[in-house]
């Protein structure tokens, strides 16, 4: 058994002739979060349905949880835990009788209460599905990905449509199911999610990985602008890109001989980027 | 974990509490064969030929096959339909559940449905148009098999038939038009007996026409049976047609489901297209 739990290689996929993904390679180590971002229609949906055996890739090896996804029966199925992009079949059905169903589809569920109480919806048990609210329901949906106890959880856009503190509470749901040994593959297109959450964060452009590495790594480079600003005697800003701010408010300093007032430092933050990365592949 | 059975039997029951949580469309659903009933009791009042049998209770057995045929195989191709717009039917098949276990569980709802839809037609067939209950075990029986053989059998057209339309919001209007030419030719809306000689024996290739004659059977008066093609009930054509439908449909259903994921597209040429989940980021 290796490390890794995703290993993807030279993955192609095209569409009546329209080329997808062209091989596109990555690795999901065991118990890490990896984040797959990308803009729309780069790739990203199509990848992780192959992983989920939604789809058959055209070319490439791949191998979740030591199968190839395609050929996988209920025995993987079973390991893995899928939440889709938001859905709406639940209607009528009440939080703990969905929970429920879906338990009884897997070999070592967990206990309905413990995922209810896990997703937060404990007052909500009682209600059909059709009166929560979006982030409630995504939070079902949530619950049926991962009352089967999945070795490896697929998340694509988890929280679209969430207020900013439901957000928090969803990004401290997911800590703990990694803190629990669960593998977790996410797609988003909230780069703050996927700083807070990703151990490694794999970037799709047409079809290809175009980088990948730890989000606070990603993209920097040992040239990199960092943004300086301070206010001169006059009160008014002074705003220079410099890829030597150490250098550059020292010389300040010197010459000004006293503090620097308003001085901020910013490195490129995670979204400046990622946008950088994708402007320079072109799109 | 549980059998194939246990968990369709269980997904049942949930379709089943789901349907019934829907007051509107559950109103409106069994209302539909029971006002068409009386509609036509109140505009025909002749007697079938060489009987006593009035044209009430004629229609009363027909919509009791008509009414089977509208609780499962068009509310079992809508509802499919829904459930794969809606992302529920790729939700599922990403679980382990046994793909089986979900049409088990179709058709335990059908079953149920269609039970409560034969009683309520049956309960205003006999309180308003003296239509009289079976008198012997052996046509309770008839009754009995009838609905629950018909019912899975139309249900499991439905599904077949549910990958046809192109998105759940054009399903009745796909699902409707078939349905409607088989209740004419079946003899839904026109006794049965007053469609020609040749619209009768092609008519009875299909389960509708197979289906009405099973109740016809079971309610009406023996001096009817001369109506009849060949001149008696035949119970042993209404049971080989409904079992080759039985397995026709499930054959079909095979070949064209589709779970909304590339891997389960059907193998049948469809009017549904795929574009849709295609274009995917």
């Amino acid at each position: 058994m290796t490390a890794n739990v995703i290993e993807v290689e030279n993955l192609s996929k095209s569409y009546k002739g329209r080329q997808v993904l062209s091989s596109l390679s990555f690795q999901v180590e065991k118990n890490s979060c990896v984040a797959v971002l990308g803009l729309n229609g780069a790739g990203k949906t199509t990848t992780v349905e192959i992983l989920e055996g939604y789809r058959t890739p055209d070319s490439g090896r791949i191998s979740v949880l030591g199968e190839a996804p395609e050929n996988s029966g209920s025995n993987w199925r079973a390991r893995i835990g899928i939440v889709l992009q938001s859905t709406g079949d639940l209607g009528e059905l009440r939080v703990k009788e969905a929970i429920d169903f879906f338990s009884s589809l897997y070999p070592n569920p967990r206990h309905t209460e413990e995922v209810i109480d896990l997703v937060g919806l404990t007052e909500q048990r009682k209600l059909p599905v059709r009166v929560l609210s979006g982030g409630q329901r995504r939070r079902v949906d949530v619950a049926l990905g991962i009352v089967g106890r999945p070795e490896l959880l697929f998340l694509d856009e988890p929280t679209t449509g969430f207020d900013p503190e439901a957000r928090r509470q969803f990004w401290d749901l997911i800590s703990s199911l990694k803190q629990l040994g669960t593998t977790i593959v996410l797609t988003t297109h909230y780069l703050e999610e996927a700083e807070a959450l990703a151990d490694k964060i794999v970037v799709i452009n047409k079809g290809r990985v175009i980088t990948e590495g730890p989000p606070d790594e990603l993209g920097r480079g040992p040239d990199e602008d960092c943004l300086v600003r301070w206010r001169n005697d006059d009160g008014e800003k002074v705003e220079i890109r410099t890829a030597d701010p150490t250098f550059l408010v020292a010389s300040a300093y010197k010459e000004r001989g006293g503090e620097l007032v308003g001085l901020e430092v910013y490195r490129p933050s995670l979204e400046d980027r990622y946008l950088k990365l994708i402007s320079e592949e072109g799109r | 974990m549980k059998s194939v059975f246990e968990v369709g039997f269980t997904r049942g029951l949930l379709e089943i509490k789901e349907f019934f949580r829907e007051r509107d469309a559950v109103i409106f659903t069994a209302a539909l064969p029971a006002v068409m009933l009386i509609l036509f009791a109140a505009i025909f009042h002749f007697k079938a030929p060489g009987t006593n049998v009035p044209a009430a209770q004629i229609y009363t057995t027909g919509l009791m096959a008509g009414g089977v045929a509208s609780t499962s195989f068009v509310s079992m191709a809508v509802a499919i339909a829904v459930e794969r717009d809606t992302g529920g039917l790729k939700r599922l098949a990403g679980t382990p559940m046994p793909r089986s276990a979900y049409f088990i569980g179709k058709v335990v709802r059908v079953v149920v449905v269609s039970v409560i839809e034969i009683a309520l037609l049956l309960l205003i067939g006999v309180v308003f148009y003296h239509v009289k209950l079976p008198r012997t075990v052996a046509l309770w029986w008839t009754l009995i098999w009838v609905t629950l053989l018909g019912s899975a059998v139309m249900g499991v057209l439905g599904v077949a038939i549910s990958s046809l339309p192109r998105s759940s919001r054009s399903a009745p209007a796909v699902v409707n038009l078939p349905f409607i030419v088989l209740e004419f030719l079946s003899g839904i809306f026109i006794p049965f007996f007053m469609l020609s000689k040749g619209i009768q024996h092609f008519a009875l290739l299909l389960p509708l026409a197979q289906l009405a004659e099973g109740y016809r059977s079971a309610l009406l008066p023996a001096t009817f049976a001369h109506l009849e093609v060949g001149g008696h009930w035949n119970h042993l054509a209404v049971l080989e047609n409904l079992l080759a439908w039985l397995v026709i449909g499930f054959a079909a259903s095979l070949f064209t489901f589709s779970w909304g994921t590339e891997h389960s597209r059907g193998k049948f040429p469809r009017l549904r297209s795929y574009d849709k989940i295609d274009q995917g980021s």
